[in-house]
């Protein structure tokens, strides 16, 4: 069969591409026309992108429904063939076979084999991995205790709700320890331990070097984890950049303080209003319900109530957290710091799932509020790469992110 | 739930082999000693108590899918069976308590059998590579999902259920004849069936469910996908064409085994001994004369000219410039000839070539149909044989009648033993055959079977061996042929298909010839370019002479023709009627079975699947 000309001009780019060693995944003029049956042009899926996913960071693509984001994923990983453009993955076209061990895939939904049992679903995609047995007993216990689905293991992942579903998903795609982590609306039925415990788990591998590309509709899942953004409407990329430029507010500045009483509350407006700033308001930040959802079942754990769904979902797997080449300095402290909403393990003792709140330091206030001029308007605290969410910060970014959306609807 | 160990499941299975296995072995060393009724008690016993060990795996398993899917299918499965043979014993009246205590514990045997296939397939299939992968998965989903399995339990209910249907007023050959030919179609039906909804089930539904998504992101070259998927299914054939062999086999055996007591005549006794469990050489007669069927021929030709020189040439002539079909109608009237016994007359038939009979071999089997031309008063006919220009005595004629005369049915199958030692040092014996009663019409034989020697040269063991051979690659091809319709065409589709060229090939002979006389075509002597520019030109003829149905019959032939030729026939490979009919299927049909069906049909079909899927776009259009 005659290599398509599409595939020789990929060919031609990949090596290109190759040279820029720090490049994941290259699309360039990217575009997929599905044709019906007369091979007439029905719908643009994806119109003409261009995007880069460079190596090690938090890549999120997003969009309204049918924006062309699956579609594009697709084409990255070969299962959809571009009408122009070209992709390449890694240096190479996106179907190169050998390629695929560098790759792990959550699709949109769980496509999984009905028959097999967790365990023996995990063993199949662990031989596709060329895995020995030895290999795999070890990585899949280690994965059905981080999922938190080793003690269902033994029944039939056709009898598994779609969260547990979705969960086995998550282990499958991690069997290989990808350096490629392609999540496809990652969180869908999952309840908030599980999507907690993606975004800890994204920290974790983005810690460690790995590139993940993110979907999601979930803009607040996103906004936690991710680098850079790209927005798409209508197959085509309507903004993208890094996350922090892109989400700033020009107009505005927060400052977080430890909880103070009234009196302190005056002083403060006081200062404030001698330093000109006439317009401050002092608000007390609300616990997110993601935090307060998390501490309600983790006190249910340590109670030890019956569940017949899923488990305690444990520690991020041993093999996904430990670099065998380097060993990053304090791990321990990020580990702790990635794994403490979630760490509910009987034997171990109960640990707080919330950081205790800091005690208010009166210096601080006085400082504050005597002679010290406010500071400039402070940078975004800039703490991903040492804990996943930040529960006490206000965030007025998932309602812009929403008005960007609807003005891309129109 | 804890679950048993790996040493416990292996004990488990192992206890469940040596029970099984060795029970069977026993009973059939002891069935060699004529201990039929010990050999009936050990595997009664052994299977008994594999019975135990098997309740208690189900019940030790009931948290795994393995068993709880699995065993308890098989358990309801035992129950069936033993109401519905239960059943059977009290409408017929016929079949006895024995027949249904053996279709029992055969059912129960066999589904053992099978189990420990599995456990065997997944024993072999545990490495890391993705082609084991997704081997091992099919097999799986073969014993998990529904439609295969039912069709397997089908088999397995099946097959041991069949000697209940045998009428058991037959003579013992027969009986064990049907069961042969029954339990093999049934054999390869089952796993037709099978092979071609898990085939094109496995594929369609995972690019219909998508998780091909999931397999074809990893590590997974398209190639290795169809590898894997091929393997599996051909594996899981593999263990079921071998527990049906095992129980075709043990069956008929010990159907034949009753021979002292379910015999219906001498013929029929020694007809069971010698000639249905074997594997026979078919040798057919040649002429005594030095020039052979040749010198015949020419002396019919040259009696033709000299009658009709306008149709058969000027004597003299050469032979070569007889037209195809006017050569073919003499050869045809001679060999008629030759195989007819006018009344008075002897003909002797040479059978030649009879060396390499196996020591130990004591008779060779003189296998016959007699035809008469003319009607018979009795329906019998009747003839006297010379073996070597000696007189052959009817060694079964009843007292008082001439001892030297045949009476056998017009127009049936009959066997008659003679003694090795009848061949002489060429491997030569020359049967001569006097149609002496003189109100009687000529006696005729077909050239095809009327008239054949019949030597055992190999085991019906081996025979069977290889007929299951024969019958695994064809399902193995069948299988091949699902998948690879399967790479483009969704499940109702790709089922018809499969199951269209299945039965085009099972019928391959019927259809060849029906469609050889359909409509008027170009002679096939002509030369291939010649035939194909006719075909337009007789359509074109016919057309213009206003006879249109019969120009698009040429149509129709042409598109026929075209098929067939691109099928294989299955019915060149068909190991059934050589195997009931105890003759030999010879290490060079399964050669050429291998070749044609595993090697050369498999590989294109494997390689027409591969170019298929390695340009579909395996995703479908979701915006």
């Amino acid at each position: 069969m005659a290599r398509n000309p599409l595939d020789e001009a990929t060919a031609a780019y990949t090596q290109e591409a190759s040279q820029s060693t720090d490049l994941v995944v290259k699309c360039a003029g990217l575009t997929k026309v599905f044709r019906d049956f007369w091979m007439r042009n029905r719908v643009k899926a994806v119109d003409n992108i261009d995007m880069d996913i460079r190596r090690g960071e938090v890549f999120g693509l997003l969009g309204p429904n049918g924006s062309g984001k699956s579609t594009t994923i697709k084409m990255i990983l070969g299962l959809l063939h571009p009408t122009a453009g070209r992709i390449a993955v890694f240096g190479k076209h996106p179907r190169d076979v050998g390629n695929k061990s560098l790759i792990g895939y959550l699709p949109e939904e769980s496509y999984l084999y009905p028959f097999l049992n967790a365990r023996e679903t995990l063993e199949y995609y662990g031989r596709l991995f060329h895995q020995s047995g030895q290999v795999r007993r070890k990585r899949i216990d280690m994965l059905l205790e981080m999922v938190g689905l080793d003690r269902v293991a033994r029944r039939p992942v056709g009898e598994y709700s779609k969260g547990m579903q979705r969960r086995i998903g998550i282990a499958q795609a991690l069997i290989n320890d990808p350096q490629l982590l392609i999540l496809d609306e990652p969180t869908t039925g999952l309840d908030p331990i599980g999507s907690r415990q993606i975004k800890d788990l994204i920290v974790e591998l983005k810690r460690r070097g790995k590139t993940i590309l993110l979907c999601s509709h979930l803009l607040a899942d996103v906004e936690d984890v991710t680098d850079r953004v790209a927005i798409m409407y209508g197959g085509k990329v309507r903004r993208a950049g890094d996350i922090d430029e892109l989400l700033v507010e020009h107009g505005q500045a927060t400052i977080t303080l430890p909880a103070f009483d009234e009196s302190d509350r005056l002083r403060i407006m006081d200062a404030l209003d001698k330093a000109g700033l006439h317009e401050a308001r002092i608000d007390r930040p609300r616990q997110k319900l993601e935090q307060f959802f998390l501490d309600i079942v983790a006190e249910a754990q340590a109670q030890g109530l019956a569940t017949s769904g899923a488990g305690n979902a444990g520690r991020i797997a041993e093999f996904l957290r430990t670099d065998e080449t380097q060993e990053v300095q304090g791990e321990d402290l990020i580990r702790e710091l990635a794994s403490k909403p979630v760490v509910e393990e009987a034997k171990r003792p109960q640990q707080p799932a919330r950081p205790a709140a800091p005690q208010p330091d009166a210096g601080l206030i006085d400082q504050l509020t005597g002679n010290a001029p406010p500071s400039p308007p402070a940078q975004r605290p800039q703490e991903k790469g040492k804990a996943p969410a930040r529960p006490n910060q206000p965030k007025p970014a998932s309602d812009e992110d929403r008005s960007v959306i609807d003005s891309l609807l129109g | 739930m804890a679950i048993p160990s790996r040493t416990t499941q292996f004990g488990f299975f192992g206890t469940l082999g040596v029970l099984v296995i060795g029970g069977m072995l026993i009973a059939l060393f002891l069935r060699a000693q004529d201990q039929a009724t010990a050999a009936n008690i050990v595997f009664g016993t052994a299977v008994g108590l594999a019975a135990v060990v098997l309740a208690w795996g189900a019940y030790a398993w009931r948290e795994m899918l393995f068993s709880s899917g699995l065993l308890s299918l098989y358990l309801v499965k035992y129950a069936v069976i033993l109401v519905v043979s239960v059943f059977i014993a009290l409408v017929s009246g016929g079949p006895d308590l024995e027949v249904i205590i053996r279709t029992v514990v055969g059912t129960y045997a066999m589904a053992t059998l099978f189990l420990l296939g599995l456990f065997l397939i997944r024993l072999v299939f545990r490495a890391g590579h993705p082609i084991i992968g997704i081997a091992r998965t099919t097999v799986d989903e073969a014993v998990r999902m529904k439609a295969p399995l039912v069709i397997i339990v089908l088999l397995i209910l099946l097959l041991p259920m069949l000697p209940l249907f045998i009428p058991q007023e037959d003579q013992l050959r027969y009986r064990i004849q049907t069961f042969l030919t029954w339990s093999m179609l049934i054999t390869s039906l089952c796993l037709s069936l099978m092979t071609i909804f898990l085939a094109v089930g496995t594929v369609t539904s995972e690019i219909h469910k998508r998780q091909i998504f999931l397999t074809l992101t990893k590590p997974v070259g398209r190639a290795q996908y169809l590898a894997g998927k091929w393997i599996g299914i051909a594996s899981l054939n593999a263990v079921l064409i071998v527990v049906s062999g095992l129980g075709i086999y043990a069956f008929a055996t010990s159907l034949a085994a009753q021979k002292d007591v379910a015999a219906r005549s001498g013929y029929d006794y020694l007809a069971v001994e010698e000639g249905v469990l074997a594997a026979r050489q078919a040798v057919k007669p040649v002429p005594t004369g030095e020039t052979g069927l040749a010198g015949l021929f020419n002396q019919r030709l040259e009696r033709l000219r000299r009658d009709e020189p306008a149709t058969y040439g000027q004597p003299g002539s050469p032979v070569a410039a007889l037209p195809d079909d006017v050569r073919n109608s003499v050869q045809q009237q001679v060999l008629q000839l030759w195989y007819t016994v006018p009344p008075q007359n002897r003909t002797v038939y040479r059978f030649t070539g009879l060396v390499g009979i196996p020591e130990g071999v004591q008779s060779v089997q003189l296998r016959v149909k007699p035809k008469l031309t003319g009607s018979s008063p009795d329906g019998f006919a009747r003839f006297a044989l010379r073996v070597n220009d000696t007189p052959f005595p009817n060694e079964l004629a009843p007292p008082g009648t001439d001892p030297f005369a045949f009476k056998f049915a017009d127009n049936k199958h009959y066997t008659i033993p003679i003694s090795t030692r009848a061949i002489n040092e060429r491997g030569e014996i020359d049967i001569e055959v006097f149609n002496f009663p003189p109100d009687q019409s000529s006696l005729s034989f077909n050239p095809k079977d009327g008239i054949e020697l019949l030597y055992r040269v190999d085991s019906f063991e081996m025979n069977l061996v290889r007929s299951m051979a024969i019958l695994w690659l064809r399902v193995a091809l069948l299988a091949m042929i699902g998948i690879a319709a399967s790479t483009f065409l969704g499940f109702p589709v790709a089922c018809l298909a499969t199951l269209l060229f299945y039965m085009a090939a099972a019928g391959h002979g019927y259809i060849a010839e029906s469609i050889s006389s359909y409509g008027a075509f170009p002679r096939a002597e002509l030369p291939v370019l010649e035939r194909i520019v006719g075909i337009p030109t007789t359509i074109i003829d016919q057309w213009a002479e206003g006879k249109y149905w019969d120009g698009f019959k040429v149509l129709i032939r042409m598109t026929g023709s075209g098929f067939i030729a691109l099928i294989p026939s299955f019915a060149e490979y068909n190991p059934t009627p050589l195997l009931a009919d105890g003759r030999l299927v010879s290490w060079s049909l399964l050669g050429r079975a291998s070749l044609w069906i595993g090697l050369i049909w498999t590989g294109l079909m494997a390689v027409v699947g591969y170019l298929l899927f390695r340009a579909r776009e395996i995703a479908r259009v979701i915006v």
